[in-house]
């Protein structure tokens, strides 16, 4: 998973994603890295338009959410676990695909903030002919 | 770049939304460029071709650090020495990764290389 941004000379930029919760139907909740992503963290402006992107590494199932940023927050304990959660998981599905073992613990994750999005809009983004439509 | 690992591109509309796209590799031209296989980044390449700023990160397969590369779109390719490279080494990810029907190379999309900088160090 990843986040896209961009300053306002519209620059873009990424930011690795370490996990996500649906709050509502038009909410999403998800985990960044601060010390990594500082020109992230400068773009999340008041609003800012922001797009999520999520794959299943299995089957390549994926899917963008487009939206605008909400709210930071630190992360607390249930949410430092989520992440964990997280990174075991991915970790089980790319070691299955003969990937290093602990590989994406190296993802940075230790100084983890909490991203509230409003979704507006989201699109198929699995891999084939004719992907991109608007769900 | 060699597609073990995929890697992101980051693009942004000229009304200012952003695009995260994952790609299934980051070929090397030379010292100042690279290149991506368009294959099904539609909205990227609609993105890039009005905005040339383009954000692309990278993973390496055997330690997992992410890189990120600032990068400005040149122009693209559909055949050529390049091209045919590309469409060579995306048929044999395709092939690893059972998307031999799926990843058909359109085009080879030529970026210059503003920066490159690792993303964090792990933790």
């Amino acid at each position: 998973m990843a986040m896209a941004t961009r300053d306002a000379n519209l620059k873009p930029d990424f930011c690795r994603v370490l996990g996500a919760q649906v709050v509502d139907q038009d909410h999403l909740r998800f985990f960044i890295d601060k010390k990594s992503n500082p020109t992230s963290f400068k773009n999340l402006q008041p609003s800012a338009p922001i797009a999520l992107t999520t794959t299943r590494a299995d089957n390549f199932e994926s899917y963008q959410f487009k939206g605008n940023f909400v709210k930071l927050t630190e992360c607390n304990e249930q949410d430092n676990q989520a992440i964990q959660t997280y990174l075991h998981g991915f970790n089980e599905a790319v070691v299955a695909l003969g990937l290093g073992d602990r590989l994406v613990y190296n993802y940075p994750h230790t100084t983890p903030y909490a991203l509230l999005m409003e979704v507006k809009e989201i699109f198929e983004q699995t891999p084939k002919p004719g992907t991109g439509n608007k769900l | 770049m060699e597609g073990i690992v995929p890697s992101f591109i980051v693009t942004c509309s000229e009304d200012g939304m952003p695009n995260i796209s994952y790609i299934s590799q980051v070929f090397y031209v030379d010292d100042q460029h690279v290149a991506i296989s368009h294959q099904f980044f539609n909205k990227s390449v609609k993105n890039f071709q009005k905005n040339p700023q383009v954000c692309v990160c990278i993973v390496n397969p055997d330690d997992g650090i992410m890189w990120k590369l600032d990068l400005h779109h040149s122009h693209g390719e559909t055949d050529g020495p390049l091209f045919n490279k590309m469409n060579a080494q995306l048929e044999a990810i395709a092939t690893m990764t059972g998307m031999e029907d799926v990843f058909k190379l359109k085009a080879a999309e030529i970026f210059t290389v503003l920066s490159i900088e690792q993303v964090g160090s792990p933790d």
